[in-house]
């Protein structure tokens, strides 16, 4: 665990006034805010620190014991001892402030600062401090298999306290969000209950690419059967399909295969298309036959 | 339920210590939908987050109203560039 210096992430001198705390922590905070940032992991930790940095600084008690003890952390476990012994006597209000924020502050506080001040349950920057009113919003991924989207389909999903059984529709897109209302952490002060996001992570697990509905995939197809016409089988996700190939077909010749894609999402019955692209093989090792035949094909062209 | 979907404006303020202005504020806006339902105004509880979000930028970064609804659009054209930008390099991914 290393020590942090909280006045260098907010860029001011020691001796800072508490109007130039608060001016410089809004200033980072504008530029690293993570409702500002969505899906930016970077600035959100950037942002933690710099939350974490005003939590310190801005309030005199905690800025007065990290100037005494920030240096030397590891002995202020026996003031940290006195001050939680004090706490225990003291404040009713405590413990639901505990219940209420241990659910989000856990991992957003440095291990520094929960060293020195105990686990966070000052307000994170992520939720409203003291009046919290709805419940946490819990995020979760499910990896999934493409083969598993083909069909809606019931799944349960664990989560920690309790299962849950949802449906997954059909069609659903790699790294698409959705929300299921009122399964995220219990409301305070009467509030709604918060909301459970679930990201998909579906595994390509066939030999098509995905494009949003549409599935495409490159077929081999050999130089007498390109020139001449012919036919060849194929897999696709709903069973085998013959295809009828013309005569010269040309290398990169692409067949659309209506209705062969991937479900949509939440449109019953619609499906994406299937691309074909003819990747045509040129034979190797000609024998010497070979080569006189070709010969005299080039030069009745 | 009706009851469900729509919280009391007076309830949420009075349990979040929001004032009332601060809602109405957002109403006219248009950053949130109130209805007025028999001389009570609610909110709809599916925008609380929305709320929660935007009293974060505009108490804790000292961001205006007016700033916020520019800052929606700027970030409604980040979203949508990055989902076209997803789309093509998954396009791109056609042709590796």
């Amino acid at each position: 665990m290393e020590y942090i210096d909280y006045y260098k992430i907010l860029g001011i001198s020691k001796d800072a006034t508490q109007a130039e705390i608060k001016k410089a922590y809004r200033k980072l905070a504008r530029k690293h805010h993570p409702d500002l940032n969505p899906n930016d992991k970077e600035a959100q930790l950037k942002f933690q620190r710099i939350n974490e940095a005003n939590e310190v600084l801005s309030d005199p008690e905690k800025r007065k014991k990290y100037g005494k003890y920030g240096k030397d952390w590891q002995h202020a476990d026996a003031y940290e001892e006195a001050q939680r012994q004090q706490r225990a006597s003291g404040n009713h209000g405590r413990q639901e402030s505990y219940a209420r924020s241990e659910a989000f502050s856990e991992s957003e506080f440095s291990d520094f600062f929960e060293s020195m001040f105990g686990g966070g349950d000052f307000g994170s920057g992520r939720q409203r401090s003291s009046y919290q009113f709805k419940g946490q919003d819990y995020n979760a991924t499910l990896q999934l298999k493409l083969t598993d989207i083909l069909k809606s389909q019931k799944q349960t999903i664990d989560l920690g306290n309790k299962k849950i059984r949802i449906t997954i529709p059909a069609g659903v897109d790699h790294g698409q969000t959705i929300k299921i209302s009122g399964y995220g952490g219990e409301g305070v002060n009467g509030g709604p209950k918060g909301d459970l996001y679930i990201t998909f992570n579906i595994r390509n697990n066939t030999g098509f690419k995905r494009v949003g509905d549409d599935l495409y995939k490159s077929v081999e197809v050999d130089l007498y059967k390109a020139l001449l016409g012919g036919q060849i089988q194929l897999n696709t996700l709903d069973g085998k399909v013959k295809l009828k190939l013309k005569p010269e077909t040309q290398n990169d010749a692409k067949v659309k295969l209506k209705g062969k894609g991937m479900p949509k999402y939440k449109k019953e019955k619609e499906f994406g298309d299937l691309y074909i692209t003819y990747k045509i093989l040129l034979p190797e090792n000609l024998n010497s036959k070979e080569k006189e035949l070709i010969t005299q094909l080039s030069k009745l062209r | 339920m009706a009851n469900e979907h729509y919280i009391l404006v007076r309830q949420y303020c009075r349990r979040t210590k929001t004032e009332d202005r601060f809602i109405l504020d957002l109403h006219e806006h248009g950053l949130i939908h109130c209805q007025e339902i028999e001389a009570e105004r609610y909110i709809l509880a599916d925008e609380i987050s929305e709320i929660d979000r935007i009293h974060r930028l505009h108490y804790d970064l000292g961001i205006n109203l007016e700033g916020i609804e520019a800052l929606n659009h700027v970030l409604e054209r980040v979203r949508q560039m990055e989902r076209d930008l997803d789309h093509l390099r998954r396009r791109l991914k056609l042709y590796e």
